[in-house]
């Protein structure tokens, strides 16, 4: 364990090394929460909005501004670049340690950094929005919510992996990015609350992964699930974490098989 | 002046052939323009599933806000995002010094080496869509108002890429801002909503020094015919001042560059 601590490390000093982009990160995330907080103002509707009341839409979107820093742990960048440098061959395929929890180390590493960012800033925000915030939280949802938002950061781990390692087959995935970034933020909730679409989507989000990936511990916490449902998710976020594992690992053997790299 | 042209003919030649090059890329790109347009209007049709009006804009309204942002994205995409991303890339690994060593204006080289080619199709797709849309509004924009339309247009798209190089430059103290595009692509959307959702000293932040009014807002008001046409004057002054103040900082900022290579 101790090796892949070093990652852990390493990375940490990197992030440090090399501030901007998370406050980059954080600067554009908090552009487009004071849009979708000034829309919600503006706008003339009933006391319910998709099942939410103005204050909790708002509330929704200042924690969807952290949980979004927090749950997004996406090695697909780093992997893709090793793949297609060749890099991957120093760096991965001739040493002795899992590929998969090297990048979750390096991960992170980089998230005990960025998340204090995410924190003070979401608090920065929260502040000028405090007249509206919605806190509702008790012992027992706040454990649901802990594993929620685990089992979140797995999923999006692990998925943005594979896709990653499609470099191994294909030169350009960069639009399989794009499809993760536009599944996830309307089928996942990131963009709006899930509620707010039509019924006859709603089966299809509560079975595919993105929802758990970011809006399910949302849910909880804005009291949208009794306890049977909650249950239900964490079954279903579990069904997913194994078989993206499954999925990586099959990747992972058949990709080093298909792949060749120059110069290294 | 001439110099100038032939060269930046010879940039588009050169990113039309690497363009040619891959084609399926081409391909796979032109398609997601059109997938995140999808996004863009189900989030705003989401919404408007719960509000009749936003800010006194109805979703018919809001929908020609969307189509011009995406417009306006697609110039982006296509002029000044790639020459961006590049700009980091440069001063990370000391190939500045090659853009700085070239006779020409090297402000011009970093703003107009790339340009994208697979957004094209969207925005006369956009076009037709603004069309459509102003129909079911009954709305029929006379020429005046297309031209007044289009010249708000580029007067934003000259001040948000003069703002937008202000901010790059800071890359030569910061070495590793790859990620600048974000900041310009979410700041892009906001335009998406009506600007009389702002109040205040913010709607005359995002009207006047970071002109976002210009990019949706004030060219749908010119389509619709409700936007005076002083603006016009207005949108050239904040044009001027964007650019001055921009090519200052840049000269400030080159004086502080140090090559990472030679």
């Amino acid at each position: 364990m101790r090796k892949y601590w070093a990652f852990c490390r390493a990375n940490i000093q990197v992030t440090l090394t090399y501030r901007g982009p998370i406050l980059i990160w954080l600067f554009s995330s908090v552009i487009g929460l004071i849009a979708i907080t000034a829309v919600w103002f503006s706008a003339s509707t009933g006391p319910l909005i998709g099942g939410y009341t103005k204050n909790e839409l708002i509330s929704y979107y200042l924690f969807s501004l952290f949980l979004g820093f927090f749950v997004s742990w996406l090695p697909f960048y780093g992997t893709r670049d090793e793949i297609k440098d060749g890099v991957i061959v120093v760096t991965a395929l001739t040493k002795p340690f899992s590929y998969y929890w090297k990048r979750f180390f390096e991960e992170l590493g980089w998230h005990m950094v960025s998340v204090w960012v995410a924190l003070a800033g979401s608090l920065i925000v929260g502040y000028f929005l405090k007249d509206y915030l919605v806190f509702k939280l008790d012992p027992l949802k706040a454990l649901f919510i802990i594993l929620a938002v685990c089992f979140c950061i797995i999923l999006t781990f692990s998925l943005s992996l594979c896709m990653g390692l499609l470099a191994f087959w294909f030169t350009e995935i960069s639009a399989i990015e794009s499809i993760f970034w536009i599944s996830r933020s309307l089928l996942g909730g990131q963009t709006i609350p899930l509620s707010f679409i039509p019924d006859q989507f709603q089966t299809i989000t509560r079975l595919l992964p993105f929802r758990y990936m970011f809006s399910f511990p949302l849910e909880i916490y804005f009291n949208k699930l009794t306890t049977l449902e909650i249950f239900h998710g964490l079954i279903i976020q579990t069904v997913w974490a194994v078989i993206l594992f499954l999925l990586y690992r099959l990747m992972w053997q058949k990709g080093r098989k298909a792949y060749t790299a120059f110069g290294h | 002046m001439k110099h100038y042209f032939s060269l930046y003919y010879h940039f588009i030649r050169n990113c039309l052939m690497r363009e040619l090059e891959f084609r399926f890329n081409f391909f796979i790109w032109t398609i997601m323009g059109f997938v995140w347009l999808g996004l863009a209007v189900a989030s705003v049709s989401l919404i408007f599933g719960q509000v009749t009006t936003i800010a006194g804009w109805t979703k018919d309204q809001t929908l020609l806000l969307v189509y011009t942002t995406a417009i306006f994205n697609d110039f982006l995409w296509t002029f000044v995002f790639q020459n961006i991303n590049s700009f980091s890339h440069m001063v990370r690994h000391g190939e500045m010094d090659f853009v700085l060593l070239k006779p020409i204006s090297p402000r011009f080289m970093l703003s107009t080496r790339y340009v994208e080619f697979d957004h094209f199709i969207r925005v006369a797709f956009l076009i037709y869509m603004i069309t459509h849309q102003l129909s079911i509004l009954d709305i029929h924009p006379a020429a005046i108002n297309w031209l007044f339309y289009w010249l708000i247009f580029f007067e934003g798209f000259f001040a948000v890429y003069n703002i937008f190089f202000f901010i790059t430059t800071t890359n030569i103290w910061f070495i590793r801002l790859f990620n600048l595009d974000e900041i310009l692509d979410n700041t892009i959307q906001v335009s998406r909503y009506p600007l009389d959702i702002y109040k205040g000293k913010f709607k005359l932040f995002l009207t006047y020094v970071i002109p976002i009014a210009f990019v949706a807002t004030f060219p749908v008001l010119a389509l619709l015919g409700q936007l005076p046409f002083y603006w016009l004057l207005i949108g050239l002054v904040i044009d001027v001042a964007t650019f001055l103040i921009s090519q200052r900082f840049w000269h400030f900022a080159i004086r502080h560059y140090s090559s990472a290579s030679s």
